[in-house]
């Protein structure tokens, strides 16, 4: 009888964490695999260049959101990564990069955020808090494409914390020249576990 | 009259490309060097470089490497053997934010610009910090990313001040003296992000003028006297014989002759001090006498001549062989 139990709880061991973080699995595998770090990617023409790079890499660093930034000069990338609940603007990144001497083409972020409805469009609402306690709301368009289908699809719950990666374009809306930028996503994972 | 003009204007045109436009793209090399050694490999290990940028010879003929990526001063023998490094990531005294260009004083002191840190600092040769120069921004005696620092022989210290586009000449002591160049293309004395300077064996200057594609040189007073680099070195890059496709690092040697590193077309270029084509060594590859972007040159008293390696992370070592007549 003993022997029972003990073999019930270890399975149970066993199975629970598997069915407890399977809605992330399963949205992973639906949007591939994803690195869970907040960043935004800046692919640079030009970048071969330690001159241009370091000093691109001087003015980046001088942006209060970043916590971390990389100089890839072999793939001619940026990536930056945030301070801890800080969020980093599009426009910010833009305006180092050409601050540095160079003209950013694609634009990647990795961003974790909430699905909201917003004048009739799917936005991710991103949160954050600057340096001096101020919050503030960021609100990227998603693409209405079918991975977007599919994300909404595989969430349990509206009110889910959402990983999107994806590629950024500037698309103005009329209803959303405030931060006109849309993500196309490539990437999602539901990060709310099955409660 | 009329037909005299007529005739004149295609003798012009064939004397033009007979004597200009031909020689631009057809110049014939003086010298030949030979590969000699070749020390690094890509790490953070001693002896290995992490975007090496920057050489130097001091008096007794060891060799130092600024190490841009891993934030230190490498110190080697003739032969590249390992005897000392120095630095880690920082702003205080001591450390260093990607050191690039360095320069020995004639009184042996190591002048290293800090790229990230807007100033120049200044080593023994052991790697104790005996200070620094310099501090943020666009005012005179401020740098913008200091790429390149040289020494002349009162002392007088120049940087090239790579996002102010300007060249900055100091006192010894480190007090702002003037500016040589300022901001612009195509024109003489315009600078558009120059990365290193040298100072010519009659006290002159001669600037890289990175993305100008070509090299200019002023007089001791900061006059301009003339450049190179492409057709009337008026800023266009080039792959040809005496073109550029940025200069990123300027040397001299005991003759007065310049070596340009000319970071694209992966060579070195040398020059006579009035800016003549001499010869160009090596080209694009990983191999022994090739380069992957080179940044910089030393030349040592026997006219060796080390080269920074920037892709390949190495320093490479050339002799000169032999004099065409």
């Amino acid at each position: 009888m003993k022997t029972r139990k003990l073999r019930t709880w270890i399975t149970a061991a066993f199975i629970m964490p598997a069915l407890l973080i399977s809605p992330v699995v399963f949205a992973a595998e639906k949007g591939g695999k994803a690195d869970l770090k907040p960043k935004v990617t800046v692919a640079v023409d030009g970048l071969t260049c330690p001159f241009c790079a370091y000093g691109l890499e001087k003015r980046i660093k001088k942006l209060s959101a970043v916590r971390e930034s990389t100089i890839n000069i072999k793939k001619g990338t940026v990536e930056l990564f945030p301070k801890k609940g800080q969020h980093i603007e599009i426009d910010a990144v833009k305006d180092a990069v050409k601050s540095g001497g160079f003209t950013p083409r694609e634009i990647r972020v990795a961003l974790v955020g909430k699905l909201v409805e917003w004048n009739g469009e799917t936005v991710l609402s991103i949160v954050s808090t600057d340096e001096k306690g101020q919050k503030d709301e960021t609100k990227y368009l998603l693409k209405a494409n079918e991975q977007l289908k599919k994300l909404k699809a595989s969430m349990k719950s509206p009110d889910e914390s959402l990983f999107i990666a994806g590629k950024v374009v500037k698309e103005t809306p009329d209803k959303h020249t405030d931060h006109p930028y849309t993500i196309i996503i490539e990437k999602y994972l539901a990060l709310s576990k099955k409660g | 009259m009329k037909r005299k003009i007529l005739l004149a204007i295609p003798v012009f045109i064939i004397l033009l490309v007979v004597f200009y436009i031909i020689p631009l793209f057809f110049k014939s090399d003086k010298e030949t060097y030979r590969f000699v050694s070749t020390w690094g490999s890509e790490g953070s290990q001693p002896g290995q470089f992490s975007g090496p940028i920057g050489v130097a010879i001091d008096k007794a003929g060891f060799i130092y490497v600024s190490d841009a990526e891993n934030n230190r001063i490498q110190k080697f023998t003739s032969d590249g053997a390992f005897v000392a490094e120095w630095g880690s990531e920082g702003d205080e005294l001591g450390q260093l934010s990607r050191p690039m260009h360095i320069t020995f004083s004639p009184d042996g002191k190591l002048y290293v610009a800090e790229y990230l840190n807007d100033r120049i600092q200044i080593f023994d040769t052991e790697g104790n910090s005996l200070g620094a120069i310099g501090t943020s921004g666009d005012e005179p005696g401020q740098f913008d990313a200091p790429g390149g620092v040289t020494v002349d022989a009162q002392g007088n210290i120049y940087v090239a001040d790579f996002y102010n586009h300007r060249v900055q000449k100091f006192s010894k002591e480190g007090k702002f003296l003037s500016l040589i160049g300022e901001s612009g293309q195509v024109f003489s004395g315009k600078l558009h992000y120059p990365t290193d300077i040298t100072i010519g064996n009659d006290g002159s200057v001669y600037v890289a003028d990175a993305y100008n594609y070509r090299v200019q040189h002023f007089s001791i007073a900061g006059k301009f006297l003339r450049k190179w680099g492409g057709p009337l070195g008026l800023g266009i890059p080039g792959v040809w014989k005496g073109w550029f496709k940025v200069a990123t690092g300027t040397a001299v040697d005991s003759a007065g002759n310049i070596y340009v590193a000319d970071f694209y077309n992966h060579r070195i270029q040398k020059f006579s001090p009035k800016g003549d084509y001499i010869t160009a060594l090596g080209e694009a590859g990983n191999g022994e006498g090739q380069f992957d972007r080179p940044t910089d040159i030393a030349i040592d008293q026997n006219g060796r001549v080390y080269v920074v390696d920037f892709g390949n992370n190495r320093i490479q070592v050339f002799q000169p062989e032999s004099r065409k007549r």
